[in-house]
């Protein structure tokens, strides 16, 4: 409970520390990749933080190079 | 990114940083496992390739002339394919500056802090990450000039210390297997630091003149891998192929092992700091390069908005990458170097031929 209330205290540190400043230059693009981004961290953070079962990038890459191995005969 | 540029001195100290951090952690295990009492010979062979590598490469620096590797691949496969292109290139840096994390992580948690939890030592170390990058990358060359002489005083200060205990008959007999397992074991030098260099690329057109920084780009990977050497031999001189290839870091097992005049003892941390500072800047020149790389994909002027989301992800990605160590020892074992292959040989040489073509084309 306290890890994911601290991921979230994070996050909003993060975002009321960067995009003022963002704000006050008028960089809406930067303004939506920004949030974007933070929002996309602070889900798979918070997810993380309950411990739900997260899929792992590298298990894709593995089993993708295991049948590429397996097709030149390594 | 923005007009900052570096010197070609400073340059080479980062290649030098680069090659060594986390490989001087990771790579004596796997080599003393294969290559048994010849993996010196091995690492010698690496070299050799990183410098043909490195001479490709810098092929390639120079014709993008002054663009980074997401700036040239956008420029020549157009908005769509480049952008593509250049999604596999960022994931492989992302995915490679987490796992950098994680092996300084895992060091921490098994040698040196065993009760902080990992997450913790990563973010801790994530955000003097970010604070560097932040400041850009002129600060980060400096810092370098900074360190450098430190990590040389270390360095041989460890292999002086450690000159009593040598044993020249651990290297005996010299070529026992044949040469196939020495050309074999080649491969893990060749996949740990030396593929990643494509991520330089990144950094290249930052250094103000490009020949010199060609020539320091040669010498540093040949520096680097020359300590990469130094410190598999003294491994090997020290406690043996077999001991080397059981321990998890055989390295900061023969820094327990100085012991001078009786007295001066537990000198082991030294070796860490020298893990720390080179770890230090290759996670922060592999940062740099996926943030700055980001906020070109994104064509966006400024990459420091993106560094605070891109960390938080990182410590995530950075602890459910490895489950536990059979995993990552599968992991880089088997799919490494197949993976860093592609990603740090075939697609700059697919990016070469595309600005090659471009060129003749724009020419004629």
């Amino acid at each position: 409970m306290w890890a994911t209330i601290a991921v979230i205290a994070v996050s909003i540190l993060i975002f009321f520390l960067e995009f003022p400043r963002l704000k006050r230059k008028k960089k809406t693009k930067e303004m939506w990749w920004f949030s974007t981004l933070l929002l996309i961290a602070t889900t798979v953070s918070v997810l993380e933080s309950r411990n739900v079962q997260l899929p792992n990038p590298l298990d894709y890459i593995q089993s993708f190079y295991t049948t590429i191995h397996s097709w030149i005969g390594l | 990114m923005d007009n900052q540029t570096i010197s070609a001195r400073q340059y080479m100290f980062l290649v030098i940083f680069f090659i060594i951090g986390s490989s001087i952690l990771i790579v004596p295990t796997p080599l003393a496992a294969q290559g048994k009492q010849d993996a010196w010979m091995s690492v010698i062979l690496s070299i050799l390739f990183g410098v043909v590598l490195v001479m490709f490469l810098n092929k390639i620096g120079s014709l993008s002339s002054g663009k980074t590797f997401v700036q040239a691949a956008i420029f020549v496969f157009g908005n769509w394919a480049g952008r593509l292109f250049c999604i596999f290139y960022l994931s492989f840096l992302y995915i490679l500056a987490s796992l950098v994390l994680r092996n300084i992580g895992d060091f921490m948690t098994t040698q040196i802090i065993p009760e902080t939890p990992l997450q913790f030592t990563h973010t801790l170390f994530l955000l003097v990450i970010i604070g560097g990058t932040y400041l850009g990358i002129e600060a980060i060359a400096r810092s370098s000039e900074i360190f450098m002489p430190w990590m040389v005083i270390l360095l041989i200060f460890l292999t002086i210390s450690m000159m009593p205990q040598i044993n020249v008959d651990q290297l005996k007999p010299i070529l026992g297997n044949g040469v196939l397992p020495v050309i074999n074991s080649s491969s893990i030098v060749i996949g740990t630091p030396l593929l990643e260099m494509a991520a330089l690329l990144m950094i290249f057109p930052y250094v103000k003149e490009e020949r010199k920084a060609k020539h320091a780009w040669i010498l540093g990977t040949i520096i680097g891998g020359g300590v990469l050497f130094l410190i598999t031999t003294l491994c090997l001189l020290v406690l043996g192929s077999d001991l080397t290839a059981l321990n998890a870091y055989p390295t900061y097992r023969i820094g327990q092992k100085i012991n001078i005049a009786g007295f001066l003892e537990g000198l082991e941390i030294i070796i860490a700091i020298i893990w720390m500072l080179t770890i230090f800047f290759k996670l922060i020149i592999l940062y740099y390069a996926t943030s700055v790389g980001i906020a070109q994909f994104l064509t966006m002027k400024d990459h420091r908005p993106l560094l605070l989301p891109l960390g938080m992800g990182m410590v995530v990605l950075s602890i459910i990458a490895y489950p536990d160590v059979a995993y990552f020892e599968t992991f880089v074992g088997e799919v490494w170097l197949s993976y860093s292959l592609t990603h740090g040989l075939i697609l700059p040489a697919i990016l070469m031929i595309g600005l090659l073509i471009k060129k003749r084309v724009s020419g004629s």
